[in-house]
């Protein structure tokens, strides 16, 4: 009778997966403490997540109240074999956020992309008039992205993953998010042409 | 050459644009309490199982006050 190690998931390293599978194994149980440490360790990520894809605090505090609200009440659902917990909750985040875009367009409201520069606020100690306009400008290229590599450039960027996690939360090969990315670079230097070119033409 | 150079500007301009920022410690305070504050996982399985009980106890008694009309 050998010991059969579980294989760690590319990109997350074991001990962090046993800790998680033990507390899921233990929310699953009722252990609303075991839950409460799951939410401790990605509730900032995935608020992060949700406030670059919509550029609005209060839309990313509501929508991270619901990712959570779903987890905690599917925990038992979850199955960890090949996904780990984070990458199930940026996976509901991004339905909910998707969902979101969708019930936002059949309101008509105002585009995102004429709310940005007043939504996004960042904080840099060596804050210029200049730097700010070059954020506003990325983020509004950034904005006219298909959402799927709005996610993989929030995924690398803002949450700093490799290209195998995102894969796992994107259901692709690292392969396919590498070419993806380079995709997606070519496409916002375009966009950032686009933005810039008005400008040029006065 | 010079499309590896605009890939690395480009590169360099996300990653000091797109910093994590910290959300609202009483956001994650009030939620983090509200959840674990909430009813247990397992309640909405029990709900169903009494909800099913209901409706076939439901349906009995409306057979049995049918077969007691006609039987008048």
């Amino acid at each position: 009778m050998g010991f059969n190690p579980i294989p760690p998931l590319k990109g997350f390293t074991l001990s962090e997966q046993l800790d998680d599978i033990q507390l899921i194994e233990d929310a699953g149980n009722g252990d609303n403490e075991a839950f409460g440490i799951l939410y401790e360790r990605y509730v900032r990520k995935i608020y992060n997540y949700i406030y670059y894809r919509t550029g609005n605090i209060n839309e990313a505090e509501d929508l991270t109240a619901k990712v959570f609200h779903r987890a905690f009440r599917h925990i038992e659902s979850y199955n960890q074999r090949g996904v780990p917990f984070s990458a199930w909750l940026y996976r509901i985040a991004h339905n909910l956020v998707a969902n979101w875009y969708r019930d936002r367009s059949r309101k008509k409201e105002v585009s995102l992309d004429d709310q940005l520069p007043s939504s996004f606020h960042f904080d840099f100690p060596e804050s210029s008039i200049e730097k700010s306009q070059e954020s506003e400008k990325m983020m509004k290229a950034i904005r006219r992205l298909p959402p799927e590599r709005q996610q993989l450039i929030i995924l690398k960027f803002v949450e700093g993953l490799s290209n195998s996690e995102i894969g796992l939360i994107m259901r692709k090969s690292e392969g396919a998010i590498k070419s993806l990315y380079h995709r997606t670079l070519e496409t916002l230097r375009k966009e950032i042409e686009k933005i810039d070119q008005p400008k040029k033409v006065k | 050459m010079n499309e590896e150079n605009s890939y690395l500007v480009m590169e360099n301009s996300l990653v000091s644009n797109l910093r994590p920022v910290q959300p609202n410690p009483d956001f994650i305070k009030n939620l983090g309490k509200r959840l674990l504050g909430s009813n247990n996982i397992s309640i909405e399985g029990r709900n169903n199982g009494l909800a099913f009980v209901l409706i076939s106890l439901g349906l009995f008694v409306g057979a049995l006050l049918v077969w007691l009309f006609r039987k008048h």
